[in-house]
């Protein structure tokens, strides 16, 4: 990545999500962006280029791609299992779901305590 | 709890207790509810398939879950499948005529069995089987409201729900649907992991810009004091956001491992 991570329109539309609509304050940006760091290396691109891939055009304008969506989801799921406990699974799952989703792409996960 | 209040405190509840089942009794309320609800014709046209989550197979739980509504179903440990049985008008001249014999239908407005079997069964009801836009507008209005009658007694129950769709095809597998109903919502039913209030009474339009009096374009007008008195009786509550919402859903985000 050329940029600084917070360079990347993505990325602030993401903490600027996190701020306004999920009252998220900046003490957790460090750890946030530490985890999306990892994310784009592990993906081998940057977050713009992963928020486009969810993403397709189409005659009534942009869509979900439903591939690109799949494609990150899965790989969301390959990444946290460095994660050590379940939960911690899910925290680093959550991080980056998170991201997407603020970014528009529309994303759930299991919940925990089944 | 009172009418008024019930319709107050009912609120989409999209966070529940997972590990918490709902209990058949209040189940069969929820349902007998619904089977007491309006019905043209006298004819039930509301189906619903109860499932419990935690007796699913896991592939067929996955295979229920949407991209919207994925989560929702993850967590209720109640679901209700409803459906719309559009074969029901095709029965319309039976349930009518129970109508008349019970006196709920009379001569005084106009009723008969002849009436019945001569004009409106063959007239009207076998018609609209034929005409698929009335026949599930008919069905589509008459199962809205009784599910509707579903979902406040869930609530009147202490339990929290909520309504969404869902794709057809997997439920009608899973669940040996017959080929004559149509889908019509998901209701999700547990204990709500939120607080009650589900951070307050969700924004709606001003009444004047749905209801309007003697002509469209003249607002009904809003009586300040049945305000009051609908707050009084706690059917107009706190609206959203109530100022802890956000802090709520991080927590609720963080204890159950989902994004903020």
């Amino acid at each position: 990545m050329t940029a600084e991570l917070r360079d990347y329109s993505s990325v602030q539309t993401w903490l600027a999500g996190l701020r306004e609509q999920s009252a998220a304050d900046a003490s957790g940006d460090t750890e946030r962006l530490a985890t999306l760091q990892r994310f784009c290396a592990f993906v081998g691109k940057d977050p713009d280029a992963i928020v486009r891939e969810c993403l397709r055009d189409s005659d009534a304008g942009t869509k979900i791609s439903i591939k690109g969506r799949r494609l990150y989801a899965t790989k969301i799921e390959e990444f946290a299992q460095q994660a050590g406990d379940a939960r911690a699974r899910a925290a680093l799952g959550s991080t980056l779901r998170s991201f997407l989703i603020h970014n528009g792409i529309f994303l759930q996960s299991a919940p925990l305590l089944r | 709890m009172e009418f008024k209040e019930v319709v107050g405190r009912r609120r989409s509840i999209r966070y529940f207790q997972p590990w918490r089942p709902v209990e058949r009794e209040k189940v069969q309320v929820i349902l007998e509810a619904a089977r007491l609800s309006s019905c043209a014709i006298n004819a039930s046209y509301l189906r619903g398939i109860v499932v419990e989550r935690d007796k699913l197979a896991p592939d067929i739980l996955e295979s229920l879950k949407t991209p919207v509504s994925g989560l929702v179903i993850e967590m209720a440990p109640l679901h209700i499948y409803f459906y719309g049985d559009t074969d029901v008008p095709n029965r319309g001249a039976k349930t009518l005529k129970q109508l008349v014999d019970v006196g709920a239908l009379n001569a005084t407005h106009g009723w008969s069995h002849k009436f019945v079997d001569e004009l409106v069964f063959p007239m009207i009801l076998q018609p609209m089987t034929k005409d698929r836009e009335a026949l599930i507008k008919a069905v589509s209005v008459d199962c809205g409201t009784a599910i509707c009658q579903a979902l406040l007694a869930a609530f009147d129950e202490g339990l929290g729900a909520c309504l969404t769709a869902f794709v057809d095809g997997p439920v009608r597998q899973a669940f040996n649907v017959p080929d004559a109903w149509i889908p019509m919502w998901f209701m999700g039913v547990g204990y709500p992991a939120e607080s009650w209030e589900a951070g307050g009474q969700r924004p709606r339009p001003p009444l004047g810009e749905l209801f309007f009096d003697g002509k469209y374009g003249v607002p009904f007008a809003r009586d300040e004091k049945v305000v009051e008195q609908l707050k009084e009786a706690k059917m107009i509550q706190a609206p959203a956001p109530l100022p802890w919402r956000k802090d709520e859903v991080r927590a609720l985000a963080r204890m159950f491992g989902l994004p903020e």
